[in-house]
């Protein structure tokens, strides 16, 4: 019977299950998903170098922002690095003269700015004649990165004529050597992360060519200006993109797992996946795919998202004062956009121990191409036996699906049109051969399904307008079962979107649009009424149940605007409101919203004041306020944001961001007792308050090519208050200090070593005291004592990834190693109880766990 | 449904981590405990009178001294609930207590409006609400120290028990208009095998040492139990509200002492084995059937240990 405490909990914890909630929806606006390219080097000039300074022979870098436009012509350059004014006026001379390849979007031609660094150096010749003396003559040289370190493992390609003729790899030094016939050759320089480089150099007889080349990362130095897209509107947003997402430790490279590293993230309770932002439930923080809100953002257990990473192109992390385009929701926002299908067939394969992958993609035509990817867990064939081995008396079976499937055509020069169908599935189920002791139920079983299929169109016209429309509908599925005991819900959403943004006049630009949100749900279950989060475990077997079944609907429709006024430049200032119909609570809700930032300093390093301050409302959930099972009267839940901070720029890749929130929580839907006249058992009012404040803290190091890492660290508190005479209590997910620090590094060879360290104080959680015999299962009830009034002991963990990744013929291969918990620190996740409530013990998370992936990549 | 992935992340976590505990077993009886009330009418109909019996044992031999009281309708049908409406009610003067030394019957009438007073959707789950103290002294209606409990049990010396050193149950008498319930009956025990008449004290070797609380410890003697449920006891249909039913019924294992393999079965698969720890010279099993409508029923058996 020492299963009876945990099964008590597996039964109060599945109770939860049968709260489902069909998630609000509401589509952000949507930015370009296209693929762009940067700019690329087709003429080099090679700067004067100053005759001031040849007799102190000094060496400088000068790096110069370069705008070019469609054409590749350099129409602009201002320095952002100085090395002094006479190298600072011969590297702009020599700017102008520099030709481009111009940055592409989806193939077109684009205007764009990027940061271009000149080096000066005076040629030793103590460096030359340490260079053996050759028959033919010598290349030698280093290649360096942006910021001037050295770049081992770059390959460095000869070619004569168009024909390869020598090919190496730079050294721990960066350095590399050729050994060749007088001429002129072709030296190309490659390195993953790198935007690749060419330069041709002539050889000369019995003499050595030194040279130093300077390559830069891709992505990361590389800003593109496109026409339409947007600046920073936001007070913060967290942005994640290719590798970041792949490569974190202790996420599997997993891309919503991700977020919860950013700051302004709780870690949830035992390590369940649910995103918890700056001190809200996890019900109020929404995940958007594409636009489209999904019931479900992870698989089961947490261990994976629904979406896999990829086919994201990026996530956007809102923690808070979201823009208007956002509503139905008063936490925070994660937006998982999907990217384009490549104009070139590629495909990925992985298996690791969680589940089996697959992409493929490609083009139908010029103007229309397709991806479609599926992934399978194999979580089933494992686990079972597992924890028949570590004595778990349970049969499990939990599988899950998900798939993605994507069509994009260009309609027009200036619209795309994008059609996506993506599915996920979850099922578990528990059978007991042996029944637990505490509430004899067969088993339980959970399936979780839903299906969406979104038309999308994005239109452009010229650089002042674009107007995104987008409509999606889908079904939701789920089925839960204690024992003889079920709950089926099947909901039916559709969802539309018009967004438009267009400039007015200068330093003016409209951003409005409408979002409607429609449901219809049939729901059959035959409970007894469900206990709330944070009710005490209660047996459910021979408890008596309701039969219930019913059709419901409801509409939420909502408009919003915002001005984006530039009055000054480097000052942004967003005013905007939100109007929003709740159909179900009969309810007009309008949240005015506001948002500055202003780049004290516009140039590098750039120094950004930010603040904001905003109303946000929250529908209650439909089992809260959809007659029969919720409470006709219950009203939506308000919030309001505040928050200022402030960014700055260290070095190109190094940055720093403070920020300082407050929540105010206003009418948040509790529930009451109320007998059984109603036929959940319980009622729902809008008595409940509370607030949460904090500090965030980001020091951030951009994917340089080699490198990415962050420290982030929350200070927060969030509290609530049940009724208005109630006594403050903390949040149950309340967590005072976050502290994350990561990263990721390229060892050269393909081998790519990371890490990760988080530290989270324990979370709250209510005592239990005692219990009450269930007489009619032969169980206890447990008796909750003070609600949240302890807190679990910290929390801390290493993860480390170790990643090997081999080139092949026109792709590539990799073998990794995600090592969870690498230190077996046995951080409490919860508490175990005895089978009368009177004794506990703190319950271990999970031990250190290796994940062994292989990837194969085309 | 956003809930779903956290409440199996749960399940998981919480099946894999917390097999590790070493509680002593709920199905030894340690301390004074009510492991079952069995009622002649586990449905009735308003304005019934319902007569119950108690199975309660004080593993220290004291005299048991019972508490009733009921509650209409409690919220979500819960102990918790049952125990908050009757303790309000009390407070009142609506109910009252029925208290007595070793009383371990107790009968109460539905009342009339136990049904109609609830809205007709929600008439399924109309219970009375059954509360059985059980206490090795004396119980008075006062606050239990430390514990927001409006019930105080103190032993013979006058000191205050705490909650786990005496017991508190709810059964649920189920209120229908029409729908009746019998009780499952356990028809033949059996021991290896073989018939294992009340009457009869069977023999055993120790297989554990006295500190063990895990079945994989035994090494030895661990015969096969099991009960015989009637094919009555499975009921099966479609009740006054037109939902269809199918009972499930279980056959739980206790003990004054020893280790079982499964204390809980399920259906008509009820075999269990069991084996006694060292130190123990006599034990009592008991042996209770319960369905999921509120049916309950049991029989005992004793054991001798050598050696």
């Amino acid at each position: 019977m020492t299963h009876t405490s945990r099964c008590a909990a597996v039964l109060a914890m599945l109770s939860a299950v049968l709260t489902a909630n069909p998630t609000s929806a509401q589509e952000p606006a949507t930015k370009s998903s296209a693929v762009l390219v940067a700019p690329k080097l087709v003429e080099e000039v090679v700067p004067e170098y100053p005759a001031s300074k040849t007799a102190s022979g000094e060496s400088a870098k000068v790096v110069v922002t370069l705008t070019i436009d469609a054409t590749g012509a350099v129409t602009d350059a201002v320095v952002a690095t100085s090395g002094g004014e006479d190298f600072d006026a011969s590297a702009l001379a020599a700017a102008k003269k520099l030709v481009f390849e111009p940055a592409t979007k989806d193939g077109k031609p684009i205007p764009a700015k990027i940061p271009y660094t000149f080096a000066f150096e005076v040629e030793k010749p103590a460096a030359a004649s340490t260079v053996k003396a050759v028959a033919n003559g010598a290349l030698r040289g280093v290649i360096k990165t942006g910021e001037d370190a050295p770049l081992p493992g770059a390959t460095v390609t000869i070619a004569s004529h168009g024909k390869t003729v020598a090919t190496t790899t730079t050294d721990a030094n960066g350095a590399f050597a050729f050994e060749l016939a007088p001429g002129g050759y072709r030296v190309t320089v490659t390195a993953d992360g790198f935007a690749p480089y060419g330069s041709d150099e002539n050889v000369a007889e019995k003499s050595v060519t030194a040279v130093t080349y300077r390559t830069t990362s891709k992505g990361a130095g590389v800003e593109i200006n496109v026409a339409g897209k947007r600046p920073p509107r936001e007070v913060t947003v967290h942005s994640l993109e290719g590798e970041e997402i792949k490569k974190i430790p202790g996420t599997n490279g997993d891309a919503l797992r991700a977020v919860e590293n950013m700051p302004g993230v709780a870690r949830p309770p035992g390590g369940i996946a649910m995103l918890i932002v700056r001190g809200s439930g996890p019900a109020d923080t929404g995940v958007f795919i594409d636009g489209t809100s999904v019931p479900l953002a992870y698989h089961f257990v947490g261990l994976t998202s629904v979406f896999p990473s990829e086919v994201l192109e990026k996530i956007e992390f809102y923690p808070g004062n979201f823009g208007t385009e956002f509503g139905r929701h008063m936490g925070g926002v994660v937006d998982v956009r999907l990217r384009s299908p490549k104009k070139t067939w590629g495909g990925l394969l992985q298996f690791d121990l969680l589940d089996g992958r697959f992409l493929l993609e490609g083009p139908i035509s010029s103007k229309t191409r397709f991806l479609v990817a599926g992934r399978r867990s194999w979580v089933d064939a494992w686990l079972g036996p597992v924890m028949k081995g570590t004595g778990a008396d349970l049969t499990v079976a939990p599988v899950y699906y998900d798939s993605q499937a994507v069509l994009e055509h260009d309609v027009t020069p200036t619209t795309t049109a994008r059609l996506v169908a993506f599915g996920s599935s979850d099922r578990m189920k528990l059978l007991f051969s042996s029944p637990p002791a505490g509430d004899p139920i067969t088993g339980l079983s959970v399936m979780t399904r839903f299906f969406r299929l979104q038309a999308r169109t994005d239109t452009r016209f010229g650089d002042s307008a674009r107007w995104i429309n987008m409509v999606s509908w889908g079904i939701d599925e789920g089925r839960q079962e204690i024992g003889d005991r079920y709950l089926d819900i099947t909901l039916r959403p559709l969802n539309a979107r018009s967004d438009l943004r267009a400039k007015l006049a200068d330093g003016i630009t409209f951003i409005g649009g409408l979002d409607f949100h429609y449901v219809t749900t049939h729901v059959d279950l035959f409970l007894p009424p469900m206990p709330q989060p944070g009710d005490a475990p209660s047996p459910f077997f021979a408890r008596p149940a309701t039969a219930l079944a019913f059709n419901a609907k409801w509409f939420r429709p909502a408009a919003y605007a915002t001005l984006e006024l530039t009055p000054a430049k480097g000052l942004k200032l967003l005013p905007g409101v939100r109007a929003d119909w709740t159909s179900d609570t009969s309810q007009w809700t309008f949240s005015p919203r506001g948002i500055a930032r202003w780049d004290v300093t516009p140039t590098f390093p750039r120094t950004t004041l930010k603040g904001g301050v905003g109303l946000y409302h929250q529908p209650p959930e439909p089992y809260q306020s959809v007659a029969p099972y919720g409470t006709p009267g219950v009203k939506v839940n308000r919030a309001t944001h505040y928050a200022l901070g402030f960014e700055q720029e260290i070095t190109r890749f190094l940055e720093v961001s403070v920020e300082g929130f407050y929540k105010d929580l206003q009418s948040l839907v509790v529930q009451s007792d109320a007998a059984t006249s109603a036929a959940s058992g319980t009622t729902f009012s809008n008595a409940g308050s509370g607030r949460a404040f904090g500090g965030e803290l980001l020091a951030r190091y951009k994917n340089d090519g080699r490198f990415f890492g962050w420290i982030a660290y929350t200070l927060s508190r969030s509290e609530r208050k049940d009724s208005p005479s109630g006594a403050t209590r903390a949040f149950e997910y309340d967590q005072t200090h976050i502290l994350t620090a990561l990263g990721s590094y390229k060892l050269g060879e393909g081998w790519q070593l990371g890490a990760r360290w988080r530290y989270v104080t324990g979370s709250p959680y209510t005592p239990l005291v005692g219990g009450i015999a269930d007489l009619d299962a032969g169980g206890y009830s447990a008796i909750a004592g003070a609600p949240w009034s302890a807190r679990s002991a910290a929390f801390h963990r290493l993860d480390v990834r170790i990643e090997k990744t081999w080139k092949i013929s026109g792709g590539s291969v990799s073998a990794y190693l995600d090592l969870q918990n690498a230190y077996n620190r046995k951080s409490p996740e919860g508490r175990s109880y005895n089978y009368n409530y009177s004794k506990s013990q703190p319950l271990a998370g999970l031990p250190i766990l290796p994940v062994i992936g292989l990837r194969g990549e085309l | 449904m956003n809930t779903v992935s956290k409440v199996l992340a749960a399940l998981a976590l919480t099946a894999l981590s917390a097999c590790g505990d070493n509680f002593e077993p709920g199905y030894r009886v340690a301390s004074p405990r009510i492991l079952a009330v069995a009622a002649d009418q586990p449905y009735a109909a308003p304005g019934a009178t319902v007569n119950l019996t108690a199975l309660g044992h004080d593993p220290g031999g004291r005299t048991l001294e019972w508490a009733w009281v009921t509650c209409v309708n409690p919220v979500a049908s819960t102990p918790i609930a049952c125990f908050a409406k009757a303790a309000a009610d009390a407070s009142t003067g609506k109910v009252a207590f029925a208290m007595g030394a070793e009383r371990t019957a107790f009968s109460f009438t539905v009342p009339s409006d136990a049904l109609s007073s609830l809205p007709a959707s929600t008439r399924s789950a109309a219970t009375v609400g059954v509360l059985a103290i059980a206490c090795p002294g004396k119980i008075t209606l006062e606050p239990t120290p430390n514990v927001a409990f409006p019930i105080r049990c103190t032993d013979a010396t006058g000191r205050a028990l705490a909650l786990e050193e005496f017991d508190v149950g709810m059964k649920r008498v189920f209120v229908r208009a029409t729908d009746r319930n019998a009780n499952p009956a356990i028809s033949m025990v059996t021991w290896n095998g073989a018939p294992w008449p009340e009457s009869e004290v069977k023999e055993v070797r120790p297989c554990a040492d006295a500190g063990s609380n895990k079945f994989d410890d035994c090494k030895g003697d661990t015969p096969k139990i099991a009960a015989e449920l009637t094919r009555a006891s499975f009921e099966s249909g479609l009740d006054e509200y037109g939902v269809p039913f199918k009972e499930s019924v279980v056959t739980q294992y206790y003990a004054t002492e020893g280790l079982f393999q499964n204390p809980t079965r399920l259906g008509s698969s009820t075999e269990t084995a069991w084996g006694a720890r060292r130190g123990t010279s006599e034990v009592t099993l008991w042996i209770v059937a319960r369905d999921s409508r509120g049916g309950a029923s049991w029989t005992t058996r004793r054991v001798r240990v050598r050696g």
